[in-house]
């Protein structure tokens, strides 16, 4: 029975179809329901709250998560001399969310009044460790503005690159396009075009055995490995701590990853040794990758931080597309040439063509979807073209897209100009340029006499390797995407942001707000509800900063009749300064009065106060909310749509062209 | 009010600011900046205001006009403290400056807008109420903060002449020949063309008498106080010295932990009004018929009143 009648019974059999179906959807449930219904968590609440002023000191700090549960918490809160006053926090047995940590100060009463910072550190069901810090004052001491500025600060997503968590991202996701674009370029490009000619298997067999058990080999590594280096973040590894972090559910996910990629790498085992039909290895194969690929997607950023059921299903689908392309190309690379070797030289160029056809059915349906998925995914972690630039993630998804890119064009010069050449070789262009790059079948001459299209064989053959090698950066990039915070979240709303208003007149005016915004095209700063708010006034005179000879005071008042009045502070820089917190929401006016160089001068400037409820809202897809990072948002989401609709046209014209070839 | 009679300038003291308000249309026009905790307001010459800043001790001139801050004036050596100004068209340009926490009246060039000196009136306590004599060019100034006497200064020498041993508000007759002075449940009557401000009489008014309004009718002179520590006016017959009638006017709210009271007064047209805080109301005296016309019913928290005439 020939390879592709043997496919054909195979898989006409509904039994078996049912089976297979069956068994892979049991895989993803299995590895979809061991994975902790995890999203982004994030610090929603707090007692003391961010900015409060108490009267005494507290007994504990609670913090309040939303999101999903805490896994493990470090806290630490520093009183106005710097001291640790606080013990060990916990995370309350009954409510995951809910952390506290109590405090214990050897001062009470007057003596504890002053400013205190809360430092934390937790980790998530999602894996991820999210940090933050607040302050809050007892007494009736003002909130000092270096103080909120450095807490504002120390609240950044760390852009750290965790070296490795990182390298085992990228190993897995590189033995996953292994397992999974193999097994399937292998059945659709390489086994029937085998059959056909009448080459020997066998070869072609161990090759691609020894790939893919590398490639299992390399997914029970990278599992393992990037486990170990998600434990390291309840202390130092040792076995306490990874049967720690065994315990958990992020960590029962992982044991559920490793047992797949464990059985994976059983079952190349076993198929090296022999005795294994080739359908149930390669099967086998394709099946416990998208197992362990659907777990890795399912805790995501995309599913954490997006929505889980659509943030997995596009992560999965761009690593699954990205599979069928590269993981293709590997074979294409690695066991097309063995082939040729086997077969006739007369039949060597129908041979290499054919493989190339029928592969680049495969690569265009894959990198349609791995484009249109790519563009998509974007459209939810990058808000603008600028962010691209803010951040690690961004300056990595530009770095990838640009490879990605070349490799297309790679790609492209393959299926077109060398496809060309191997299928007419007496039309074929030999002594202009592409004919001058590769070697031209006409003017080439082998030692050994053999055909002179050969020529336009190996020049497939280093095109695609070559194609090859930055694919397999790319993939490799994608692990880092996956282990640093988005472009969304760096740039999102818990960065110290700060939006500047400036009055000219005889005297200049500057007013800086932080944390704030300030939309383009609207004069009012945007601020929070409850939220300590450092407002600093600088009067200027070109670039020179004047000192006022008057208190620097501000007036503000709300439309709802809110008011309250405040002197600035003189900073070191020249500047004045006063730190508040806007008790409600709605619009406000900001009057500022001084005498700088002996003239009063008063300005008032809008604020817009936005509540709690409206504006701590970590869904990332609501963070692009003015027009420019909407425009970008929808361009992208447009373009994935596009290049979806016109991959699907151009992959349906080309299974109909191939339907006729054949 | 302006001298024109056309616009009107509020001090709103929890916002920091001067309202501008059109007579005509009885509409607010501007919102002037000013320090905070501002109480009195000046109209010393056509086109400023002068408001005064207790918490910065500084006067803030307003330009009637562009309704803008023109300039500020620390009237107070220590850059705060509730004061007055005291200004005549016989002072020319200069005005002076009272100061509860300075023991001294403060010259003020209005022109140069700078306080240019200031006339020692002893070694403690300030200055407060003030008042001015234009038969003598004599000026008064309280001596606040306990010490309970008034200086008497001579404007043209600005120099100190006499000290009296009495204090409290001073408000001149309009004939500028008696000058009355609200002491505790008192008010006394100085000679205002006499160099030794020679006491002409006084006259005993139950309930905390704070402002003084005047007003003649028939050829007699009457006084018009506000009471801060009963419900009524008291009506004073200056010219015998003796209290002839209590009309109701209200009461005042008296917090509990209030060191002082007050309770303005106005007049104008033969009316005389008074607020009542407690009450909610402004009560409106016919001063001729010296009988109460109505309790009018105001928002809460009005405590001060202007006259505007038609």
């Amino acid at each position: 029975m020939s390879w592709d009648e043997s496919l054909e019974h195979a898989f006409a059999s509904r039994r078996r179809l049912w089976l297979f179906a069956i068994l892979a959807v049991v895989v993803v449930v299995l590895a979809s329901v061991a994975t902790p219904v995890a999203a982004h968590a994030y610090l929603s609440d707090s007692d003391p709250a961010n900015g409060e002023q108490v009267e005494a000191l507290p007994q504990e700090v609670t913090l309040t998560f939303s999101g999903d549960g805490v896994q493990t918490a470090d806290v630490t809160v520093s009183g106005p001399d710097g001291d640790d006053v606080s013990s060990d926090a916990t995370v309350d047995s009954d409510d995951p969310q809910l952390v506290r940590t109590p405090l214990e100060s050897a001062t009470d009463g007057e003596a504890a009044e002053g400013m205190y910072s809360v430092k934390w550190e937790i980790l998530a069901d999602d894996g991820h460790t999210v940090t933050g810090s607040f302050v809050f004052s007892v007494g009736d001491e003002p909130l000092d503005r270096d103080a909120v500025l450095e807490a504002y600060a120390d609240d950044e997503p760390d852009e750290g690159v965790p070296p490795g968590e990182t390298a085992a991202k990228g190993l897995l996701l590189v033995a996953l396009v292994g397992l999974v674009g193999g097994p399937i370029t292998a059945g659709v490009a390489v086994y029937p075009i085998a059959d056909r000619v009448g080459s020997s298997m066998r070869s072609v067999d161990r090759r691609l055995k020894r790939l893919l058990t590398v490639a299992s080999a390399l997914l029970f590594v990278s599992v393992s490995a990037l486990g170990l280096a998600r434990a390291t973040a309840l202390g130092s590894l040792s076995t306490a701590t990874v049967l720690e972090f065994a315990g958990m559910p992020l960590g029962r996910a992982w044991l559920v990853q490793l047992g797949l990629a464990a059985a994976v790498l059983a079952l190349f085992g076993a198929a090296v040794a022999g005795g294994i039909p080739r359908r149930i290895w390669l099967g086998g194969s394709l099946v416990g990758a998208i197992g362990v690929g659907a777990a890795v997607s399912w805790s995501s950023h995309s599913a954490t931080a997006i929505n889980r059921l659509q943030g997995a299903i596009l992560d999965f689908a761009h690593v699954a597309s990205a599979g069928l392309w590269v993981g293709g190309l590997v074979v294409l690379a690695l066991v097309v040439p063995l082939l040729l070797r086997e077969t006739a030289p007369a039949d060597r160029t129908t041979v290499a063509a054919s493989a190339i056809r029928r592969y680049s059915l495969l690569a265009l349906a894959g990198v349609t979807l791995a484009v249109a998925t790519g563009l998509g995914l974007a459209s939810w972690h990058v808000p603008s073209l600028a962010a691209l630039g803010e951040s690690v993630y961004g300056a990595t998804l530009s770095t990838k897209t640009l490879l990605v890119l070349l490799g297309l064009g790679l790609g492209g010069f393959t299926r077109i100009v060398l496809l060309r050449r191997l299928e007419s070789p007496d039309d074929a262009d030999c002594d202009g340029f592409v004919g001058r790059v590769l070697g031209g079948a006409g003017t080439r001459i082998r030692d050994d006499g053999g055909q002179p299209d050969d020529g336009a064989i190996t020049a497939f053959t280093r095109a695609v390797r070559f194609e090859v090698a930055i694919l397999v950066l790319v993939v490799l990039l994608s692990g880092l995407l996956t282990s640093v915070p988005t472009a969304a979240v760096v740039g999102g709303d818990d960065g110290p942001g700060t939006a500047t208003i400036e009055r000219e007149d005889d005297v200049d005016i500057e007013l800086m707000a932080t944390p704030a915004d300030r939309d383009a095209n609207d004069e009012r700063l945007r601020l929070q509800q409850g939220e300590p708010v450092v407002l600093e006034v600088a009067f200027t005179d070109g670039d020179d900063y004047l000192e006022s000879e008057r208190t620097v005071r501000l007036l503000a008042e709300s439309e709802a009749g809110d008011r309250f009045q405040v002197e600035l502070d003189e900073t070191e820089d020249g500047t004045y300064a006063t730190v508040q917190t806007l008790p409600s929401d709605g619009d406000w006016e900001l009057r500022i009065t001084g005498e700088p160089d002996s003239e009063f001068v008063a300005q008032t400037v809008g604020a817009h106060v936005e509540s709690d409820a409206s504006t701590h809202d970590h869904d990332e897809t609501d963070h692009s909310s003015d027009g420019d990072d909407s425009l970008f948002t929808t361009l992208l989401q447009f373009g994935a749509v596009a290049v979806g609709v016109v991959g699907s046209v151009a992959v349906a014209i080309e299974a109909t062209q191939f339907r006729k070839r054949s | 009010m302006t001298n024109d009679g056309s616009q009107l300038f509020v001090i709103e003291t929890s916002a920091s600011q001067v309202l501008v308000i059109d007579i005509e249309t009885r509409e607010i026009t501007a919102e002037v900046p000013m320090g905070p905790a501002g109480t009195h307001m000046y109209h010393p010459n056509d086109e400023e205001m002068w408001a005064h800043s207790d918490a910065e001790g500084t006067f803030y001139v307003i330009d009637t006009t562009d309704h803008e801050i023109v300039e500020t004036v620390e009237a107070g050596l220590g850059a705060e403290g509730h004061g007055k100004l005291l200004y005549h068209e016989d002072f020319g340009s200069t005005g002076y400056a009272t100061n509860v926490n300075d023991p001294a009246a403060h010259v003020i060039d209005m022109d140069a807008y700078e306080r240019i000196d200031s006339i020692e009136l002893g070694d403690e306590g300030g200055t407060h109420y003030k008042g001015y004599s234009p038969q003598t060019s004599l000026a008064y100034f309280e001596r606040s903060g306990g010490v309970g006497t008034t200086a008497v200064v001579d404007i043209e020498s600005n120099e100190v002449v006499d000290e009296l041993d009495l204090a409290g508000g001073m408000y001149l007759t309009p004939d500028e020949q008696l000058l009355g002075n609200i002491g505790e449940e008192e008010i006394r009557f100085l000679d205002a063309t006499s160099e030794d401000s020679d006491e002409v009489g006084t006259v005993g008014v139950e309930g905390g008498p704070d402002a003084l309004e005047y007003y003649e009718a028939d050829g007699t002179l009457y006084g018009f106080t506000a009471n801060t520590m009963s419900p009524d006016a008291t009506v004073v017959d200056v010219d015998e010295l003796e209290v002839v009638d209590r009309i109701d006017a209200g009461e005042i709210e008296r917090p509990e932990d209030a060191h002082s009271l007050h309770r303005s007064g106005v007049s104008g047209d033969g009316y005389f009004f008074t607020p009542a805080s407690a009450d909610g109301t402004v009560a409106v005296i016919d001063m001729a018929d010296r009988e109460l016309i109505e309790h009018v019913p105001v928002e809460d928290g009005v405590d001060t009143v202007q006259y505007i005439p038609e």
